[in-house]
């Protein structure tokens, strides 16, 4: 038998509106506004947070109060999954609660999305059009806004209202001082912990007495997470369901370009769309930073033209062949793009891109790419 | 590039202007083949030469849409052996008239596709099993092929199941990485039958989260995509990893004599028990029953058979992780000398390669 791990308690409490979660040294707050908690809230959304601590930290989860015993089994499968995905990191563990988890019998809405105002949680809205009866939409200040100025946040809050308002969604505002990245650290300056997925579908369950579902929005396509590995993947977001909740990962049938399409369509969520990750431009798209060229090589591509929604709306060879394509998730993007383009006849408006992606990028990464294979046929990918 | 199917009898071509890829079919009177059958295992070789499809006989055209999203994704996945094509043919195809067999299962004397053959067990009406000659068996092995057949018949008889086998003559045509292509060229084996059955079969390799750590041309993502109007190949068996398959044929002694898995040439169809792969199953062996049973030629198993293991590559770590976590369940892992030391000491190596790499990593552009 294996040596036993020491446990940590994990104790959920609620006053109103406000939740808080303590496991061993750390103290979370979670605080709701737009809708009212009910008094009993459920306390299984806290395991899918603690998951990829624990097994940063190798110790095993034991809840104060019942949980739900799907999630209890999915997050211990999880663990054993990430744990093989990321030896050097993870270490599986073992998450408990005493039984006797029942939740009070009570009307729910269907679903309830997260939306941050960025292309791919707008394309499911967009897509899926008008609700009726009202629907909602969870937006989060602990993801991108969390080291923003309260008039930053504000400003995003107000540029985000257009498209929910048009779709009949009312919002649901969720602040909390998670910060995945200080419990769970990347590698020296690796932007992706690898574990805020776990944190979304916390934000999303723990509003499992009023909601039937929670949605998140893919980044890539199924076979793009084949690719790029991210850590919001279909086959480790599959895991965060409970015996009558689920959150699904929806998008991921569709490539950027054609969210980019369907959103180009609508004028309600062009005036609401913002995903540059520049602080000064926050909540406004500067035009200059990888992802806004990214971005306007895209609506290029697709419309022949890029709308006035960043700062700055040239597209130059510069820009464009600024890319490191040895970044398989950058390569997949522009060839998407290249393609787009040539059929519907606009690529001559994204000067040098068709020889640049033709090429792999430069030559310094052309040898980077060539390194890189060679690492990860190595295993050191 | 025009493509041409044409039908002697029980061989198949699949004519190019300068190749034709042959499909020979033994143990069952082949009816008009549906050209369609040809899609899949022409992409690969066309997307690696970047030449378009352009077939010159009605094809099913759900299979001419899933063939052209393929090529989109393929391309994508494999840009450095792949390039987009675009498959087109003339309007005018029907489908499959007239009754016909529910399933044909692929069938290899593997692990992954004799644990799909016991799942469903014993059939009551006898059903149809393919193996193909010319893909793990290159053609110019027929002699061990044909113990291959020899040694996985009574299995085969013992679930009810007539064989049926193609040759086929791909891997002297196609000379890229036959990983990216072996799904396809399987799928083609599968389409070509359909006028005889309803759907077809094929194991999977990997569980999903096998497939995120490396994938190969089968993987649960893209093999939706083996669909026509009238036929697809189903993906049986991701759900279970290898372990789990291993334990399901403990359960019935009769299959352990019929399987054939070790891929050391000299060796074949029987098992080494020296290989990677051999010691592998042997682990898995031991991790789920106590016991190796005596399916190898060297049934020797110890502490410096598993200090040997690679466990540098994700998807071998992968493997022997879930090995020691079953052997934990089963009380078996004292049977396996060294294991987890072995992977303790990967995992630390594993953590200092994510530090010390990382900076490489990044500028790489893959962090």
């Amino acid at each position: 038998m294996p040596a036993a791990r020491p446990a940590t308690t994990a104790t959920v409490t609620q006053t109103g509106n406000r939740v808080d979660l303590r496991f061993g040294d750390l103290d979370f707050r979670f605080d709701v506004d737009g809708i009212d908690l009910p008094a009993d809230l459920d306390p299984s959304f806290a395991a899918f947070v603690l998951t990829p601590i624990a097994m940063r930290r190798g110790v095993d989860i034991a809840f104060e109060r019942p949980v739900d015993p799907t999630i209890l089994s999915n997050c211990n499968r999880l663990a054993e999954i990430w744990s093989i995905w990321r030896p050097g990191r993870y270490v599986p563990i073992q998450l408990s609660s005493p039984p006797g988890w029942t939740r009070p019998t009570r009307q729910r809405l269907p679903d309830l999305r997260l939306y941050s105002g960025g292309v791919d949680s707008t394309f499911p809205m967009v897509q899926r059009g008008h609700r009726d009866p009202p629907a909602h939409a969870l937006t989060l200040r602990s993801m991108d806004y969390k080291n923003s100025s309260d008039e930053t946040y504000r400003k995003f809050v107000a540029k985000t209202e257009a498209l929910p308002a048009a779709l009949n969604y009312r919002r649901i505002f969720l602040r909390s001082n998670v910060k995945m990245d200080q419990y769970d650290p990347a590698p020296r300056g690796h932007a992706d912990t690898g574990s805020w997925p776990f944190h979304l579908a916390t934000c999303l369950t723990l509003f499992s007495d009023l909601f039937e579902t929670g949605i998140l929005a893919a980044d890539y396509t199924d076979y793009e997470d084949l690719l790029v590995f991210p850590s919001s993947n279909h086959v480790s977001n599959g895991y965060f369901f409970g015996s009558d909740f689920r959150v699904e990962t929806e998008g991921l049938r569709s490539t950027r370009i054609e969210k980019i399409a369907a959103i180009a369509e609508s004028p309600a969520a062009l005036q609401s769309l913002t995903f540059c990750t520049i602080e000064s431009s926050k909540p406004e798209n500067c035009g200059r930073c990888p992802k806004c060229i990214r971005t306007k090589a895209m609506f290029m591509a697709t419309t022949g033209q890029v709308p006035p929604i960043f700062a700055d709306c040239t597209i130059s060879e510069r820009q464009l062949t600024r890319f490191n394509l040895a970044n398989q998730s950058h390569l997949a993007f522009f060839l998407q793009v290249v393609r787009t383009a040539r059929k519907t006849g606009t690529l001559d408006r994204l000067p040098g891109l068709e020889e640049f992606v033709r090429r792999g990028g430069s030559v310094p990464n052309r040898i980077r790419g060539m390194i890189n294979r060679v690492l990860v046929e190595r295993g050191y990918g | 590039m025009k493509i041409i199917v044409r039908q002697d009898g029980n061989s198949v071509s699949v004519e190019g202007t300068d190749f034709a890829l042959t499909f020979d079919v033994e143990g069952v009177d082949l009816p008009p083949v549906d050209p369609s059958f040809a899609a899949w295992v022409l992409l690969p070789l066309m997307m690696r030469r970047g030449e378009d499809i352009e077939f010159t006989q009605p094809v099913d055209p759900k299979v001419i849409e899933n063939a052209n999203r393929m090529a989109g994704i393929w391309s994508i996945l494999a840009p450095e052996d792949y390039t987009v094509v675009s498959v087109t043919a003339p309007p005018g195809w029907v489908p499959a008239t007239g009754p016909r067999s529910d399933a044909l299962i692929l069938y290899s004397g593997g692990i992954d596709s004799t644990f799909t053959m016991t799942e469903i067990g014993r059939r009551e009406e006898t059903g149809t099993a393919l193996t193909a000659l010319g893909m793990d068996y290159h053609l110019h092995e027929a002699a061990k092929f044909d113990r291959l057949l020899a040694k996985t018949a009574p299995l085969l008889d013992h679930l009810n199941y007539r064989r049926v086998v193609v040759r086929i003559n791909f891997r002297k045509v196609f000379l890229g990485p036959i990983s990216n292509a072996h799904a396809f060229v399987f799928a083609s084996c599968l389409f070509l039958f359909k006028p005889l059955f309803e759907k077809a079969v094929m194991s999977a390799d990997c569980t999903p989260e096998h497939d995120m750590l490396s994938f190969d041309s089968s993987n649960h993502v893209t093999n939706r995509y083996f669909a026509g109007t009238d036929f697809r190949m189903e993906t049986a068996g991701s759900s279970h990893n290898r372990t789990d398959k291993v334990a399901a044929m403990t359960r019935v002694p009769e299959i352990l004599p019929a399987l054939a898995f070790c891929t050391a040439k000299q060796s074949k169809p029987d098992n080494c028990g020296r290989c990677s792969k051999c010691i592998r199953t042997k682990a898995m062996f031991v991790a789920v029953s106590g016991t190796i049973p005596p399916i190898f030629e060297d049934m020797v198993f110890s502490r410096r058979h598993i200090a040997r293991v690679n466990l540098a590559l994700p998807r071998h770590y992968a493997f022997f992780a879930e090995i020691a976590q079953v052997a934990r369940r089963n009380g078996t892992i004292d049977l396996l000398p060294g294991l987890e030391r072995h992977l303790a000491s990967r995992r630390r190596w594993f953590g200092q390669v994510e530090a010390s790499f990382n900076r490489v990593l990044l500028w790489l552009g893959t962090r």
